[in-house]
């Protein structure tokens, strides 16, 4: 028995490398079509990337940038790959993420309440609008049958309404003319010292050993796998057929609300029109590329976001436009997906093979 | 078919029937007299296939292994082997669905090798699939019109309906060409399927399980056409099986099929006793099941008057000790009992407790506390999570709120339900038998005062279905209640304390021990008892009970 756990562990290593390695080749790949699209438009590749590199890692202003830009990424990537790990699709965080961010300036913004509790309470108000906007798709999916990725992306256009909505009326800073509201106030997030990034990157650092140990140790973490590989035995073993999607959809909302929050309190620190920032949309594809694991979506989004950082800075130093960086993170995408599909392809194919042998 | 549930809709539109696999020999084989084979077996005519030491091997396991036989015009060949014999691997191999690794197939004497089901069709070779392939949302002439692929033979609708009402009536049936799929009987469908088959007009029509879903009254029906389409039509006609009725009664020559060898060469029919074909297709003497008398106790499991689905006003009870059986064809609200019993499905009216306490819409983990085990019928479905290890299936509903492992219980259990199967690796790369013996493995726990085993060795080898019969025997005999639900209508009568009918969701009984075995078969069949007046209820129960003539009470 104990060579046999060796053996398993053995292949569970091995699934593991294989993994990686289907992802590193269709990197690779991604990075080499990207290098012509660069020769092409008049720009010398390696430049690029070398720059795109030091700029968003070795630069101090840019790993501070990148770190920046991955916490909100880290925060939304892990509701989502928890959602999509189940078979949830939620397709929303961006609207989740917006309403987050109301709730909380609605209460912080004229508060004066001192930042020990001022904190916090933006971290659950961020939370709970967040998950509110998720619970109206959910109750959607579970009451009425709407598929979640439609209830969901549909209430992103309602949800930037009314932040347009809210930054004109109600929430408008008076003392300005333009559609913003007020500043956050003893709400906001302060920098950690040495690296003056605001302390949401350690929450969202944080957050993916705790998540990485509930999906794996947990009650919750098994029906969350189970729910993704075989809804119907969850709902005749373990947990009624309502519960699971809505939780999951709330649980997504409440991390996209929270993003919601650190962006507005320790970068953006007044809410108007562009606080989301693309955060939600990206986030799918951070869960997606990380495998809808916790480290998986931690590595994802800190690459994502080091790209965009870099890009920022190759533009700058090289002339080579940006919007062909984004370019070449969506082929990175479009690789690692299509690598992703054909290596289970060929596994299935195989499987189907043996099992045709069987009868 | 329609969607047996209305809850758990199926993945596909496409009708499929779940119904497979393996069934013990059928016991009581209608013999048939010799001199009905003789006159239509075009003897001396060449073959139009043969098979040539044909071997198709998957990694290390041989699923053909040289396997040679020959068909004739106007002659029913029957291929009989258990589950695993690679009868359907020949099968796919005539019908351009996988090659042979060596060997090789003549057809009209030249080589046959057919790289997809298309060649096979324009080569005149027709596959009528175990799984029903039609669309259950369109008509039946549509679902012909569908399936045809030569641009020539397209037609309008309703000339496609009058075809199909001709080509019907020519067998000697009757069908609603602008019937909706969906709404025929399984029966109607699987000769609708027949049909589709011929309308390319093939030569050789090969014939897989065709009589899995149908009750006895419709594979009679059913074999009889597929005799008139050899003697009238001249065709060469293929049928794979286990059954040994389905030999005795349809077929003129057989060639039994045992681990992707033949056992025997090919013979006619009436040179072989069913008794030596059985025991040539099993191999060795299956260990039959050993039952005594119950002693059964107070109710634990009483369903009144229920009605959900195709349920209609179903009033069963098992008691502490017994085995109560559910036979009858698929799609007669088992499945909606099984799913009411277990809180899958909120009943429209009547009860479910279990000594008292009731189990509509249960709470899953609820349930499992409750003592109610369960072995459902679609067991790739509610019972196992295939990606995941058999050892976290084998925690499935009994998780606690912190993920506590256990190797050394999970390979205790696994040895003592002999799985073959690692408890790190995924439950989906199972065989049936091994995958059926991880659910019992779970479910069959110490504190279980019920078992709902519903169609619990449909697919299994002989072996791990005659353990999963006696286990369930033995749990009640030590003090549990078991329902034990079979489409199999001689497992049922083997292992049955008592036993109901389920009949166009009606549940006829119970009849207890002996069992009258035609009688039994009529009401399966719709043609006897009360069933067919449309009423139910303790009146009819009561009627039954009354008709019978012994071996019946309540």
């Amino acid at each position: 028995m104990t060579a046999a756990a060796v053996g398993a562990g053995a292949r569970a290593r091995q699934a593991v490398s294989a993994g990686a390695l289907t992802t590193a080749v269709a990197i690779l790949v991604a990075l080499i079509i990207g290098a012509l699209l660069i020769l092409w438009s008049g720009g010398d590749p390696l430049e690029v990337y070398r720059l795109t590199v030091t700029e968003s890692i070795f630069a101090r202003t840019g790993w501070r940038d990148t770190l920046t830009q991955a916490t909100p990424l880290i925060l939304i990537g892990l509701g989502l790959a928890i959602g999509f790990r189940a078979g949830v699709w939620n397709i929303g965080a961006e609207g989740q993420m917006v309403l987050g961010a109301l709730a909380s300036i609605a209460v912080l913004g004229t508060s004066s309440l001192p930042p020990v509790i001022a904190v916090p309470l933006g971290l659950l108000l961020g939370a709970l609008g967040g998950m509110v906007w998720a619970a109206l798709a959910g109750i959607l999916h579970t009451r009425f049958g709407v598929n979640t990725v439609i209830a969901t992306l549909l209430l992103v256009f309602v949800a930037t309404s009314l932040l347009v909505w809210a930054t004109r009326t109600v929430l408008k800073d008076p003392d300005s003319r333009l559609p913003q509201s007020r500043v956050i106030g003893t709400g906001a997030i302060g920098d950690l010292p040495w690296i003056d990034t605001g302390y949401g990157v350690l929450l969202a650092f944080a957050a993916v050993p705790l998540l990485h140990w509930i999906l794996n140790s947990t009650r919750f973490g098994f029906i969350v796998r189970a729910h993704g590989d075989n809804a119907t035995a969850v709902y005749a073993n373990e947990e009624r057929r309502t519960l699971v999607p809505l939780v999951l959809l709330m649980l997504g909302g409440a991390f996209a609300g929270i993003a919601g929050y650190v962006v507005l309190a320790s970068d953006q620190m007044r809410v108007a029109s562009g606080t989301a920032a693309g955060f939600g949309f990206t986030a799918i594809i951070v869960a997606i590329l990380g495998r809808n694991k916790p480290y998986g979506v931690l590595a994802a989004a800190v690459g994502l976001a080091a790209l965009l950082v870099g890009a920022e800075a190759a533009q700058r130093r090289t002339g080579v436009p940006v919007t062909l960086m984004q370019t070449v993170q969506g082929l990175i995408v479009v690789c690692v997906i299509t690598a992703r599909a054909l290596v289970e392809r060929t596994g299935r194919l195989a499987r189907h093979a043996r099992e045709s042998a069987d009868g | 078919m329609t969607s047996p549930c209305p809850s758990f809709p199926s993945s596909s539109g496409v009708v499929t029937n779940t119904r497979t696999r393996t069934e013990p020999i059928e016991p009581h084989p209608v013999t048939r007299t010799s001199d009905e084979t003789s006159d239509h077996a075009a003897e001396g005519d060449a073959p139009i296939i043969s098979v040539e030491n044909v071997s198709r091997w998957f990694g290390d396991v041989a699923a053909l292994d040289g396997v040679s036989l020959d068909v004739r015009r106007g002659e029913v060949l029957a291929v009989l082997g258990e589950n695993g014999a690679g009868k359907t691997t020949l099968m796919r191999i005539l019908g351009g669905l996988d090659s042979p690794n060596g060997g090789r197939v003549l057809l009209r004497g030249r080589p046959y090798a057919p790289r997809s089901p298309k060649d096979a069709v324009h080569a005149g070779i027709a596959l009528v699939h175990q799984h029903f392939a039609l669309v259950p949302t369109m008509t039946a002439a549509e679902n012909i019109l569908l399936f045809r692929s030569d641009p020539e033979r397209r037609c309008s609708r309703a000339e496609a309906a009058r075809q199909l009402a001709a080509e019907a009536a020519e067998l000697g049936f009757t069908i609603d060409p602008t019937a909706v799929v969906g709404e025929l009987s399984v029966g109607e469908q699987q000769r609708l399927e027949l049909l589709r088959a011929l309308d390319a007009a093939p030569e050789v029509l090969l014939l897989d399980e065709p009589t899995a879903v149908l009750t006895d009254d419709e594979a009679t029906a059913l074999l009889d056409v597929v005799r008139r389409l050899a003697i009238e039509q001249n065709k060469a006609v293929i049928l794979i099986t286990h059954r040994l009725r389905e030999v005795t009664a349809a077929a003129d020559r057989v060639v039994v099929l045992r681990t992707g060898k033949v056992v025997s060469p090919e013979a006619a029919v009436g040179d072989r006793s069913p008794a030596d074909l059985a025991a040539e297709m099993v191999g060795s003497e299956v260990a039959s099941i050993h039952r005594d008398d119950p002693t059964p106790g107070d109710v634990v499991l009483d369903v009144r008057n229920l009605s959900v689905g195709k349920v209609r006003n179903a009033s069963i009870e098992v008691r502490r000790g017994e085995l109560v059986g559910v036979a009858g064809v698929d799609g007669n609200g088992q499945v909606e009992l099984e799913l009411a019993i277990c809180g899958l499905l909120e009943a429209e009216e009547g009860t479910v407790t279990l000594e008292g306490a009731s189990l509509i819409g249960v709470h899953p983990r609820r349930r499992i506390r409750m003592g109610v085990a369960y072995l459902p019928s679609d067991r790739y479905a509610r019972a196992l999570i295939g990606p995941m290890t058999c050892e976290e299936n084998l925690r499935l509903g009994r998780t606690q709120w912190r993920l506590t492992p256990d190797p050394e219980g999970a390979s205790t259990l696994l040895t003592k339900w002999t799985v073959k199967g690692e408890r790190s690796h995924p439950a989906g790369s199972l065989s049936g038998g091994n995958a059926q013996k991880l659910v019992a493995a779970r479910e069959f726990g110490q504190d279980t005062k019920l078992l709902v085993a519903c169609q619990p060795t449909r697919g299994l080898d002989p072996g791990a279905a005659s353990m999963v019969r006696q286990a369930s025997i033995d749990f009640a005999r030590d003090g549990g209640a078991v329902l034990f639900v079979s489409a199999d209508l001689d497992e049922i009568l083997e292992t049955a304390d008592r036993l109901y009918v389920a009949s166009d969701g009606h549940f006829h009984g119970p009849f207890n021990r002996p069992f009258d075995r035609a009688r039994i078969g009529r009401i399966m069949a719709g043609v006897d008892g009360p069933s067919t007046a449309g009423v139910a209820g303790e009146g009819v129960q009561t009627a039954v009970a009354d008709q019978s003539t012994g071996g019946e009470a309540h």
